[in-house]
């Protein structure tokens, strides 16, 4: 029956049912307040039973009087029959006032048909328990009731009024209220909690949640995140009717917030403390306002209720959520301001998390875009050598036409377009690319790779390769990362140069080469003719083209060793008769300085003999030139287990302890005054150095200044 | 006695050492031809042919060494010694590997170079 007004949580009986025993037609005392009967009094004859009856009616009274429930009975026109003290209570009228009156004085009007539903029902005996319904007060208060309404039959069992007993039920009303409401709270909650995580955009998140909340909790919903330096940037506003947006956004662009202001949005972003205004006044507008302008905004808002609420995430507060009433005239509540938070702490955190998302992915952007960006080619390799991340540079210089293609290639197929080759030229091992070298157990492994095209037309390129490991806790490589830096014009430059000096050399020892054969031919006529002086002055000429020769021979091994093209011819080399060799040589050209040699090394090096000679000829020339008062130079020879030293001694000015490992870099001189009378080009000892090294040994000085110098060459005894 | 001087030749772009070269090497008693061109040893007929040759590896214009590889592909010439000079002390690998016998470092030791000549000659 559907618009049936008595449907719903009422409950209807239908007590057109045959009385139970016991229970009979009530009666209606007429005097005192009303009264109802519940139980059958039933027609006595004799005396005792009337006064049963009485006895039982005034029973009934007093039950009726003192009951907690209001009790009243109308006739069936309406009428107010009985008034009991709890009605009185309960709708303020007293007994007099309401008996008399029609029972509509206690309902609101619009629930007049409701009532005469009700009396339809009775008037067909039927009976109504329980019916939830409204009532006015005397005061013209609302009260919730629940109501239950007996037919009253006189002694022929004819309907002739009702009973009505009604209980204020406003406050289990306002509960249940509550109740569903906080189940209907939760239920939002929850739906903004599905729609926060949904999407880790939190322009979108927020976005979500105004729609959820606009029209529900507030006619216009906007958030201001706190930014970097502490002001506010709205980054969202939702509102009811979008027309509206533009006064909302019309107060913010004109009046901007005032960041000393003891209450609104900076206020609740200091204390983290939220703000309710149920109520926004005409007055409070006209306080707030800061202008007329502001105010005729403000107007056009129709502010009628506001809440702020931080907007927290972890412990933080990082922005303030308004909800504004507008036009609904909704008040808000202390209730609403809880929603309100919670919903401020769920998007708080919601918004953290997709703000650290976002810092996650801009960083990886950001990272990526670097790697992209850079000159090098970098590509990272797993465990099985399989590329796992190459950047372009990486695709190109290894002749890709993507990352995507290079990240297909086979683990042992570094290049398409390009046959990979050593400094020397020769095909480039592919296991020992470094890449493979680093899996192989090396720490950094450093490669210089060219690469010539197979068919032909593209220049050669150059790269040096470094390869360095990234380990897990365990300290197993998880990655290598290889990175490869063109160095096609230092390589081609460096080439250039070296064949420059190369050149330079050459042509310097041709002129050099016909000097000392012209001398050669002037020695052997002065000596038929006797000429001593003559001669003793051309032997001086032969000794200075000597240094020359040596010095030009020197600029060309140094641009050798810088290119690493120092050619050494290894063969097994008897150290004490180089020596010996060498020291007469030398001995032969000085006349200011004994040479002496003691002890030996009876050892036999693997080396080039010519290039060990020129490293103790420079060491014997350095100790002569560096001690001109001295008259002796020592020799000590020695050997230590698989090492044979040899020990070149001064007796000359020494070397500070500041310049002892300088001296052995290239172009490096001692800058002091005193040593400064003693020029030359400063390659001599890095390239005995590095001569040395070639042969794997090592030299050493131990000085002190004033008081000589001894360089030591440490050179491994060739076995067996 | 004609006859026992040995015949050199020596080719170098720079005429220079082709004239000092020559004092000392008559001096020493061998019959010396000099030039300074590459070609002229294509040139050598079977009558004048010398006993031992001086060749710098870098002539103006001809590679030294394919002269060598040249004359170690004919009959009439492989058995001629060859000496090589060069200012690039780093061409004797590639001297030898050409076919020269020898290969000396310029600027050289005349004393050195002379030992040399009487060593392959003997």
């Amino acid at each position: 029956m559907p618009g049936d007004p008595l449907e719903g949580q009422e409950v209807l009986q239908q007590a057109a049912r045959a009385p139970l025993p016991g229970e009979g037609a009530p009666s209606v005392a007429a005097p005192a307040p009303a009264a109802v009967t519940f139980f059958n009094s039933a027609p006595q004859d004799d005396r005792a039973a009337q006064k049963r009856a009485e006895e039982a009616q005034k029973l009934l009274a007093a039950i009726v009087a003192s009951s907690d429930d209001a009790i009243i009975s109308k006739t069936l026109d309406g009428i107010i029959t009985s008034w009991n003290n709890a009605a009185t209570r309960l709708f303020g009228y007293s007994p007099q006032e309401a008996i008399g009156r029609h029972i509509t004085l206690i309902i609101p009007p619009e629930l007049w048909p409701q009532e005469d539903e009700i009396f339809a029902r009775l008037r067909k005996g039927i009976r109504i328990d329980h019916f939830e319904t409204l009532r006015i007060g005397k005061d013209g208060r609302s009260i919730d009731i629940s109501l239950s309404i007996s037919p009253i039959r006189d002694d022929d069992g004819a309907i002739m009024g009702a009973a009505t007993i009604m209980r204020d039920i406003t406050r289990q009303k306002a509960m249940a209220r509550q109740l569903r409401e906080a189940e209907e709270q939760e239920h939002f909650l929850t739906e903004v909690s599905k729609v926060l995580a949904l999407t880790l955009d939190y322009q979108g998140t927020l976005a979500n949640i105004g729609r959820l909340i606009v029209p529900r909790l507030a006619d216009w919903f906007a958030v201001d995140l706190l930014d970097a330096e502490g002001h506010f940037q709205q980054v969202v506003l939702e509102h009811q009717r979008p027309e509206l947006v533009k006064w909302a956004r019309a107060l913010r662009e004109r009046f901007p917030i005032d960041y000393d202001a003891p209450t609104g949005l900076p206020q609740v972003a200091r204390s983290g403390r939220s703000e309710l205004y149920p109520n926004i006044t005409d007055e409070m507008l006209m306080a707030a306002a800061r202008s007329e302008e502001e105010l005729a905004i403000a107007r056009q808002v129709g502010y009628s209720s506001l809440m702020l609420v931080p907007l927290v995430a972890r412990g933080k507060t990082i922005g303030v959520v308004t909800f504004v009433a507008t036009e609904s005239g909704k008040k808000y509540t202390e209730r609403d301001l809880a929603l309100a938070e919670e919903l401020g702490r769920r998007a708080g955190v919601a918004l953290d998390n997709a703000r650290l998302y976002n810092e996650v992915q801009q960083a990886r952007n950001q990272l990526e875009i670097i790697l992209q960006g850079v000159a090098d080619g970098i590509i990272v390799y797993d465990k099985d050598s399989r590329i796992i991340y190459a950047n372009e540079a990486a695709a190109r210089m290894t002749g890709y036409t993507s990352v995507e293609d290079l990240q297909q290639a086979r683990p042992l197929e570094p290049t398409r377009r390009f046959e990979i080759t050593d400094e020397q030229g020769r095909p480039f091992p592919l296991d020992r690319l470094t890449h493979k070298r680093v899996l192989a157990g090396e720490r950094e492994a450093q490669a210089i790779i060219g690469y010539t095209q197979k068919a032909g037309g593209l220049p050669e390129r150059w790269s040096l390769v470094t390869s360095s490991p990234v380990y897990n806790e365990q300290g197993e490589i998880l990655f290598v990362i290889t990175i490869t830096h063109d160095i096609t014009e230092r390589v081609l430059a460096e080439r250039r140069k070296d064949e420059f000096i190369s050149m330079a050399s050459h042509e310097l020892k041709t002129p050099v080469t016909s000097l000392k054969g012209f001398t050669y031919v002037l020695q052997r006529r002065l000596r038929k003719q006797g000429d001593e002086q003559a001669l003793h002055y051309l032997g001086r000429m032969d000794a200075q083209l000597d240094k020359l020769t040596k010095l030009v021979g020197d600029l060309l091994d140094l641009s050798r060793m810088q290119v690493g093209k120092l050619d050494l011819q290894h063969t097994p080399v008897d150290l004490d008769a180089l020596i010996a060799e060498t020291v007469e040589n030398v001995q032969a050209a000085t006349l200011t300085h004994r040479i002496t040699i003691e002890g030996a090394t009876r050892a036999q090096v693997f080396g080039d003999e010519d290039r060990l000679a020129q490293v103790f000829i420079n060491l014997l020339t350095n100790a002569i030139k560096y001690s001109p008062q001295a008259n002796r130079v020592e020799v000590h020879l020695a050997r230590e287990q698989a090492c044979a030293i040899v020990r070149v001694q001064d007796f000359g000015i020494g070397i500070d302890d500041v310049h002892q490992q300088k001296i052995f870099e290239r172009f490096y001189q001692v800058t002091d005054p005193e040593e400064k009378t003693y020029p030359g080009l400063g390659i001599g000892l890095h390239i005995s150095k590095t001569i040395v090294e070639r042969h794997q040994g090592c030299i050493e000085v131990r000085s002190r200044k004033g008081q000589g110098a001894t360089f030591s060459v440490f050179l491994p005894i060739l076995q067996g | 006695m004609q006859s026992k001087r040995k015949k050199l030749l020596i080719v170098d772009d720079e005429p220079d050492i082709l004239e000092f070269l020559q004092v000392i090497l008559e001096e020493e008693g061998y019959e010396v031809l000099t030039s300074t061109k590459g070609e002229y040893l294509e040139q050598l007929h079977n009558g004048g042919l010398p006993q031992l040759i001086l060749l710098d590896v870098l002539l103006s214009g001809k590679d030294g060494r394919e002269i060598v590889r040249y004359l170690k592909s004919q009959d009439e010439t492989k058995h001629i010694p060859v000496i090589m000079f060069s200012a690039h002390p780093s061409a004797e690998e590639t001297a030898r590997a050409a076919g020269a016998e020898d290969f000396i470092a310029k600027p050289f030791d005349i004393d050195y170079l002379l030992a040399k000549i009487a060593l392959l000659l003997s």
